[in-house]
């Protein structure tokens, strides 16, 4: 469907330095694919898109669509994106219109449909993405969630052949991601033929079809979901698709501030969407530091969460220790077991800078 | 309606300020009999007017400039100034008993006055001498002006009706609307010695006369852009002026007066009375049908502020969209010419148009253009900061639909942008409206200049100002009221 050849932007900074955001780029995109652009910011993954429907104009290469180069003079752009759904990070619905009226006012004024026959099927679409109950509600008033809904509606009410998403859950609320999600994958499950960029790689690994990963402007590794997320090949992937977000702490001395490090793990939950497990979290950090380890000091603890596989585990490290803290007495054990019952595995290890417990939460 | 009581409170106000100030004014200082006594003293007279070029040099006292004669009594009232010194003939009996002045002397030496014309027109001045000598030798100017000068209080006599038949090429005379009786104005008929003179001249050479209303430093500049044939209004002969004009015999020899407080006059003092309001408003509304002066200055005021709205508008979108063009060319045009408009006083303005670039054009269609080219500006970058805040995001959402530049500033920016910009183009019409208020000087007779001719009449400061205020509260109120609408209308076709 779409072709890319060597496809390559760079951008003048007003002080006239140059910055190569794409670097001789080429892959081909084919009818019913949901392909995935993961990698970390500033990777080109955005540029790459917006190339697509020339919002950004390639410094030179070739976009083929249909046999012809769209980035050639001429090419009649406005007839392509009529043809292609954009739905980008900030939602961008029209301030000044109702939801229905986002909907219509493309098909209306450059389709020419009239207005009743373009708000029954507008209507439709937004029956479609759940959103029929807030037609004449105006932007301002949807939650994000609900707006990136209409903001897709919007692209549907076009028919679009392929649709382009340029980060459409970075802006959102962990709570309102679920909602957009399901949008998405019913129409990856439609066949409609899409473009993601996005940082969720959960969400890509589960919606995609392919897999593309961007490092430096160029394309380091592509493939389906489980090739790249599962088996990467390239040390760049690997140490991108199997992010670990951590926290840690060290506690040192007696009047260790608790409620300080939990107020910081709640926080951090929160914002790997992994709310739910800081109850057991927090239990097991009492029961390990003022009762199991309360002699070891220093004592580091370190909160991690490896997002692909949504896995979380608490270390706790105690320095230059080779043997294990876990005495062998019966109040220690009978902790323990508590501990075990809210866990799913206790590993004991000695490591190069001293004892390591690692519990695994799920 | 809370703004009109609010309004109607603060009238009020000034009503019984202006009442308070009347009583006040009585003083104890030194009598002034002789030009002696001035030493040191403050004189009043007219911006510009002959008295104010040849005493602007005097040592002995300070020359205070006012730009009307009502100003100056209201300031010899209230004792900021005290005396004023004009043309003796200015004042009656009954205007010096009215106002609680009176005459205290003549100036030493007299001032002879004569027409002026541009140098390249000696014939018309040689034609002028000619038919001033048939006056002079027959005694017409005698008996001319013994008879203006000595009529009495607000009357005035009888002038002989112009010819109106004469074929020939207008004369167009320049005057500044002076006092009575030697030119003045009631309604759009030119009264007194002057005016006689003229017309009978104009008769003389078979040429009807056209008077034009100018500001005394406006006279100059229009007789050499060639605006006027002729300039009057109680010139002065000087050295000065006969190195750049060419002037006529004198025709009437100007003794000026210094005009005090009359201390024993019996001013009106204690509670003013509704008595005092209806003498105000029937002094100066209804005698010589005064507020038809208000009414057809209201009608120019709106004509400059439609006709500046309605084309600053449709240029103002051309001016966005240079502003907002792709070559940066275009955009820096847009931008010199804003900046240039930014950087000029609207009355300069005015006068380079009128003297300079439209010499020919009445001084209406003159405001137009004016007050268009600064609403274009302003229309255009109101609109361009609006854009601003709409934002690129939704530029870029309809540009990724596949809107062209001209559908996304129709169907999307533009009509999110009118809406923000709406509160500040209110303003941009309000202060349009009271910035026409200039217009004066380029010899239109807008809603200021018609209360200037009223005060130069009535001598009252307070009441003609008073209403104006009020006409021009109502006209902004109501403009704001207009701009809802139009909005309104226009938000509704858009979207």
């Amino acid at each position: 469907m779409i072709s890319i050849r060597h496809l390559s932007k760079t951008f003048v900074n007003p002080d006239g330095s140059h910055f190569d955001v794409l670097k001789d780029v080429s892959c081909e995109i084919r009818k019913g694919e949901v392909i995935g652009i993961i990698g970390p910011s500033g990777c080109g993954k955005s540029t790459l898109l917006r190339t697509l429907n020339l919002m950004t104009r390639p410094t030179s290469g070739e976009i083929l669509f249909e046999g012809k180069n769209i980035a050639a003079k001429g090419y009649p752009i406005n007839k392509l994106r009529q043809r292609m759904g954009m739905v980008f990070q900030t939602f961008n619905l029209f301030e000044h219109l109702n939801v229905l009226g986002n909907l219509t006012l493309a098909p209306m004024k450059l389709k020419g449909i009239g207005q009743a026959e373009a708000e029954k099927e507008a209507m439709q679409i937004l029956h479609k993405v759940g959103m029929d109950d807030k037609s004449t509600a105006m932007p301002a008033d949807l939650s994000g969630g609900q707006k990136q809904r209409v903001a897709i509606a919007r692209c549907l009410a076009m028919h679009p052949d392929i649709m382009l998403f340029d980060e459409p859950l970075s802006a959102l609320d962990p709570s309102m991601t679920g909602e957009v999600q399901t949008v998405i994958r019913q129409l990856a499950h439609e066949g409609m033929t899409m473009l993601i960029a996005t940082h969720k790689l959960k969400f890509a690994h589960d919606v995609c079809s392919r897999i593309i990963f961007m490092h430096e402007g160029q394309i380091h590794e592509e493939g389906t979901p489980q090739q790249v997320f599962d088996n990467p090949v390239r040390s760049a992937t690997k140490a991108f698709v199997q992010q670990i977000y951590k926290l840690w702490f060290t506690v040192e001395g007696q009047d260790f501030d608790i409620v300080e490090m939990h107020s910081q793990m709640l926080q951090f939950c929160n914002k790997y969407n992994i709310a739910h497990i800081i109850e057991t979290a927090q239990q097991i950090i009492n029961l390990m530091v003022l009762i199991v380890l309360a002699d070891y000091r220093p004592l580091t603890v370190r909160l991690s969460y490896i997002e692909q596989f949504e896995r979380v585990s608490l270390d706790f490290m105690i320095k230059d220790l080779t043997t294990s803290p876990l005495e062998d007495n019966e109040f220690v054990q009978s902790v323990l077991d508590d501990i075990r019952a809210l866990s799913k595995e206790i590993i004991e290890e000695p490591t190069k800078l001293g004892f390591r417990i690692k519990i695994f939460l799920n | 309606m809370k703004r009109l009581l609010f309004f109607i409170f603060v009238a009020l106000c000034l009503v019984a300020c202006n009442n308070k100030q009347k009583s006040q004014s009585k003083e104890e200082s030194q009598e002034i009999l002789s030009e002696k006594d001035l030493q040191g003293k403050k004189v009043a007279t007219l911006t510009g007017s002959s008295f104010e070029i040849d005493m602007a040099g005097r040592s002995d006292f300070k020359i205070v400039r006012q730009p009307t004669m009502s100003d100056c009594i209201a300031s010899l009232r209230q004792g900021r100034i005290d005396a004023i010194v004009y043309d003796e003939v200015c004042f009656t009996d009954d205007m010096l008993r009215e106002n609680g002045i009176k005459k205290a002397f003549r100036t030493e030496k007299n001032y002879p006055c004569a027409f002026a014309c541009s140098k390249s027109n000696l014939d018309l001045v040689n034609k002028f001498n000619e038919f001033l000598a048939k006056l002079k030798s027959s005694g017409e100017l005698n008996e001319l002006t013994n008879r203006w000068k000595d009529c009495a209080d607000y009357a005035h006599p009888d002038m002989p009706e112009v010819c109106d038949t004469l074929s020939g090429e207008p004369l167009v005379i320049g005057t500044t609307y002076t006092t009575a009786p030697i030119s003045y104005m009631i309604l759009d008929k030119w009264y007194g010695l002057e005016i006689e003179i003229l017309n009978r001249f104009g008769e003389y050479i078979g040429r009807p006369v056209r008077y034009h209303l100018y500001d005394f430093a406006a006279l100059i500049p229009a007789l050499q852009s060639g605006q006027i044939d002729m300039a009057g209004g109680v010139l002065f002969v000087t050295e000065e002026r006969k190195q750049v004009l060419a002037l006529t015999d004198v025709y009437y020899n100007c003794y000026g007066a210094f005009f005090v407080m009359d201390k024993d006059a019996e001013i009106k003092t204690g509670d003013p009375g509704l008595s005092d309001i209806k003498g105000s408003v029937r002094n100066n509304l209804v005698a010589e049908n005064r507020w038809m002066f208000l009414a057809r200055g209201l009608k120019v005021t709106l004509e400059i502020t439609l006709l500046s709205m309605l084309f600053g508008s449709i240029l103002g979108t051309g001016l966005l969209a240079m502003r907002r063009s792709q070559r940066p060319w275009v955009r820096k045009i847009a931008k010199v010419y804003s900046s240039v408009l930014r950087g000029i006083p609207m009355v300069v303005l005015l006068m380079i148009l009128f003297y300079i670039v439209l010499v020919g054009f009445s001084g209406i269609a003159v405001a137009v253009v004016a007050f268009t080219l600064t609403f274009t500006s302003s229309f255009a970058s109101t609109m361009d900061n609006a854009l601003h805040a709409v934002g690129d995001q939704q530029y870029e959402a309809g540009e990724a639909m596949g809107f062209t530049r001209t559908q996304i500033f129709r169907y999307i920016t533009g009509p999110q942008a009118l809406k923000r910009a709406l509160p500040q183009f209110k303003g941009e019409a309000i202060s349009l409206i009271k910035n026409t208020s200039v217009v004066g000087y380029v010899a239109i007779q807008d809603l200021t200049r018609a209360c200037d001719m009223i005060r130069a009449r009535t001598f009252e400061a307070f009441f003609p100002l008073l209403f104006i205020t009020i006409i021009y509260f109502l006209l902004a109120w109501l403009i704001g009221l207009f701009m809802d609408f139009l909005f309104k209308i226009a938000i509704k076709h858009l979207l």
